[in-house]
């Protein structure tokens, strides 16, 4: 089973070319969507997160967010994908999503929204480069606002991961920024790497 | 040489308490004044020393084994009116002692540690007062 | 394995419009293009009537911006879009489909929208699909409901608890004081007899000494020289005993030793005045005297600590618990003994004030720092360290006060002292001392 930590360093570059391209093609979809500048960051690609069996969710995140929905990914490619929310500018971006008003259950429903959107951009993205189809299940909260800070701390994440993709998504205009760590289950990660190999033969 | 004849009146006075030590210092302390002391260390005994005396005052404990202070005082009281009774007491029972001093059977309390002085004015007290009540009622 | 071609266009539209969840298929201007059973049975209009309008008019109760902006989203992205029903319970304004059991109105949905493309690959529209969520719906919000009474139970628990728990200290602490009370009452009562008759047997031993010390002299004046001549072995015996010595220190061996029975007489009599074992019900009581009995029983304690100032005004007697109020100076004065360090003051005032009287008992110890100034009262709230100290004494002293219809209160600055104030009214209201006497007297 390869792993990321396995990877050479031209495997690396090459993977984060995909994701580079990936990226670049799903931000442009939501600026088409949203009529406003988007900004995905530079995937920062984590080496192999294995502490005990669980899935450790990166500092810097921890401590930031006030909600965190999940939403998985189905296919050859499996996995899912958490989308850390801290205190923003939903307003603005509700009413670019067509939401009116506001109320907790609309702004649960708005982040439950940014997640699809998120999620179906990036990883439809990171599929066609490794020509593959993926379908999605609905997504939902998984850490709520009332919850403790540290409720992260307490979840059971399985599955030994072999890659981490951490991208920070921001709408400028509006103030509006969240982070999105989508993993990939080591399984399935073998499909990421042979479109690695691809890539590295072409050249 | 004869003695002068004593114009002093002299008074027969009982201790009743069931610790001797107690006894014995009253004993002491009263050496020089004009009674005659019986002592009695229970109820039984002081009743039957009082039955074979006529008896002027009681100086009694208020708690003893057997026969507690009011009950004998009480019954000295029905054998004698006269008698001044007197309850030594430690045991600050003040509601039993108030009874006591208004049914009329004693006259007065004193309070264990007792003060010597005090003690002995109370008795002095005591019998000027009987006296007083004798002379009355000898006049009537 | 099947021919798929064998599985015609007729199987697969009868499929989906049988299936149990309703399939719709509209276009990008949100035209409907198919509708199934499910739709019209639960929207109480036939296919024919749905299909060729647009979804607004079809069901009017769907939010239009949101709606279009969401098909706008799946075409754009090609990607799914969701909506769950705990966020928009009902899409569709449907009926619930348990109409005799159940106990909420309408359906609750789960919907999908996915985009779908024709033949040739270009993308036809948008299909939703939805989904009846009722039961687990109807499941779900019970539980929460739940969840709300026990977590509303437990809260009231924990109060209960909390309050059990402070009323079971006090009992202990009162029966622990009560019990001291008696034990005082008793060790009291058996010093005093052996007391009495010491105390006045010594009295009766001076008198003695009088007269035997008078006899010896009147044998002295009696016997002349020639008598001491012919009895050398006399003034060798007065040299060795120390005649003269013993004649003086005999006074003030006696004196001493009256002056230490009285020491015990007072303290024996403090220790009754204190625990007021006679009298456990409401009384009229100097508080004076009550703080004089509290000084002097836990004098040892505080004799090295601190210099005590008594700056007494003008009280009168108050109606109270002797016992207790003593028990709250005890706690108060221990407290103070404690704070101070080196050249600590503690000073007791009182005075007349309000319809009552007031007692002051300030330290110049370390103060109380201000984050914690109102949680001293706290059951079992300290700051010594463990084993030293409940900290039961100020929350029983405030609530003793309180029984008393009174107020505690401090004023502290942390490094220069505290001062601790209780005020007492001079009378109870009537009912309450009677209900308490009743409670608690013997």
């Amino acid at each position: 089973m390869e792993t990321l930590a396995e990877l050479t360093e031209d495997q690396r570059d090459a993977l984060q070319e995909l994701m580079n391209i990936a990226m670049g093609q799903a931000a442009e979809r939501l600026a088409l969507l949203t009529n406003t500048m988007v900004t995905l960051s530079v995937p920062f690609i984590h080496p192999l997160i294995r502490e005990q069996n669980n899935l450790a969710i990166p500092e810097h995140l921890r401590r930031s967010f006030m909600i965190v929905t999940r939403q998985s990914f189905l296919g050859e490619l499996r996995g899912e994908v958490f989308v850390c929310f801290g205190c923003m500018g939903a307003d603005e971006l509700a009413e670019l999503l067509g939401y009116k008003g506001g109320g907790l259950d609309q702004q649960d429903e708005l982040m439950l929204d940014v997640t699809n959107i998120l999620t179906g951009a990036c990883i439809s993205g990171l599929a066609k480069q490794v020509a593959t189809q993926v379908s999605y299940d609905a997504p939902s909260i998984l850490v709520h606002r009332d919850q403790e800070a540290n409720a992260l701390d307490e979840l059971n994440l399985n599955e030994h991961l072999a890659m981490v993709l951490e991208i920070r998504f921001e709408v400028e205009a509006h103030q509006f920024s969240c982070d999105l760590l989508i993993c990939i289950t080591e399984r399935t990660a073998g499909v990421v790497v042979r479109a690695i190999d691809r890539l590295l033969d072409e050249l | 040489m004869n003695a002068p004849t004593s114009c002093v009146k002299r008074y027969t006075v009982m201790l009743v308490d069931d610790e001797e030590s107690i006894l014995n210092s009253l004993r002491r302390l009263l050496r020089g004044k004009p009674y005659d002391l019986l002592l009695a260390t229970n109820g039984a005994q002081a009743l039957s020393l009082f039955e074979q005396h006529s008896i002027d005052l009681i100086v009694c404990d208020a708690r003893m084994p057997l026969m507690d202070g009011p009950t004998l005082l009480r019954e000295v009281y029905r054998r004698n009116p006269e008698c001044v009774n007197i309850l030594l007491t430690g045991y600050a029972d003040m509601s039993m002692i108030t009874q006591a001093i208004s049914d009329g059977y004693v006259y007065r309390y004193i309070s264990k540690p007792w003060n010597d002085d005090e003690l002995q004015r109370t008795l002095d007290q005591a019998l000027e007062m009987q006296n007083a009540l004798r002379n009355r009622d000898s006049l009537a | 394995m099947t021919d798929s071609k064998a599985i015609s266009r007729e199987t697969l539209e009868s499929m989906l419009t049988a299936i149990n969840m309703g399939v719709l298929l509209v276009d990008k201007d949100c035209k409907v293009l198919f509708s199934n059973h499910f739709m019209s049975i639960n929207s109480g209009r036939s296919a024919e009537e749905l299909v060729g309008r647009t979804l607004f008019e079809a069901f009017p109760e769907l939010p239009e911006v949101w709606t279009r902006q969401k098909i706008n989203s799946v075409l754009t992205l090609q990607n799914f879009a969701f909506t769950s029903w705990q966020q928009r319970p009902h899409l569709f304004n449907f009926e619930s489909t348990r109409p005799i059991s159940g106990l909420v109105r309408h359906m609750y949905q789960n919907c999908t929208f996915f985009p779908v493309q024709d033949a040739d690959g270009s993308s036809l529209g948008v299909g939703l699909a939805i989904s009846d969520t009722t039961d687990t719906a109807a499941r779900q919000l019970e539980l929460t409901h739940l969840n709300k009474l026990l977590e509303e139970e437990k809260g009231a628990q924990a109060l209960l608890i909390a309050r059990l728990e402070d009323a079971q200290a006090q009992l202990l602490q009162s029966e622990k004081m009560a019990a001291i009370g008696q034990l005082a009452a008793g060790v009291a009562h058996e010093i005093n007899n052996p007391i009495g008759f010491v105390c006045s047997n010594v009295n009766s031993l001076r008198r003695y000494l009088v007269d035997i010390f008078a006899l010896l002299e009147a044998y002295e004046q009696a016997s002349d020289e020639s008598h001491a001549d012919a009895h050398p072995e006399l003034a060798a015996m007065r040299d060795k005993v120390d005649y003269d010595f013993m004649r003086q220190d005999i006074d003030e061996l006696l004196v001493e030793s009256v002056d230490g029975l009285d020491r015990v007489t007072r303290i024996v009599k403090d220790l009754r005045e204190f625990s007021h074992v006679d009298s456990y019900e409401w009384q009229l009581a100097d508080l004076h005297k009550g703080l004089d009995s509290t000084l002097n029983v836990i004098w040892n304690e505080i004799k090295f600590k601190a210099q005590v100032i008594k700056c007494y005004g003008d009280i009168e007697p108050i109606e109270c618990m002797g016992s207790q109020i003593n028990q709250v100076f005890l706690n108060l004065l221990i407290n103070a003994s404690h704070a101070v360090g080196a050249d600590g003051q503690i000073t007791i005032r009182s005075g007349r004030e309000d319809g009552g009287v007031f007692v002051e008992i300030a330290d110049n110890g370390h103060g109380i720092p201000l984050e914690i100034q109102n949680r001293i009262f706290e059951p079992f709230f300290t700051t010594k360290p463990v084993g030293m100290g409940s900290g039961l004494g100020l929350s029983l002293s405030y609530s003793i006060i309180v029984k008393h219809h009174g107020r505690l209160t401090v004023e502290s600055e942390p490094g220069r002292g505290s001062c601790f104030r209780a005020w007492l009214p001079l009378r109870q209201p009537q009912v309450q001392a009677l209900a308490t006497s009743a409670a608690e007297g013997r």
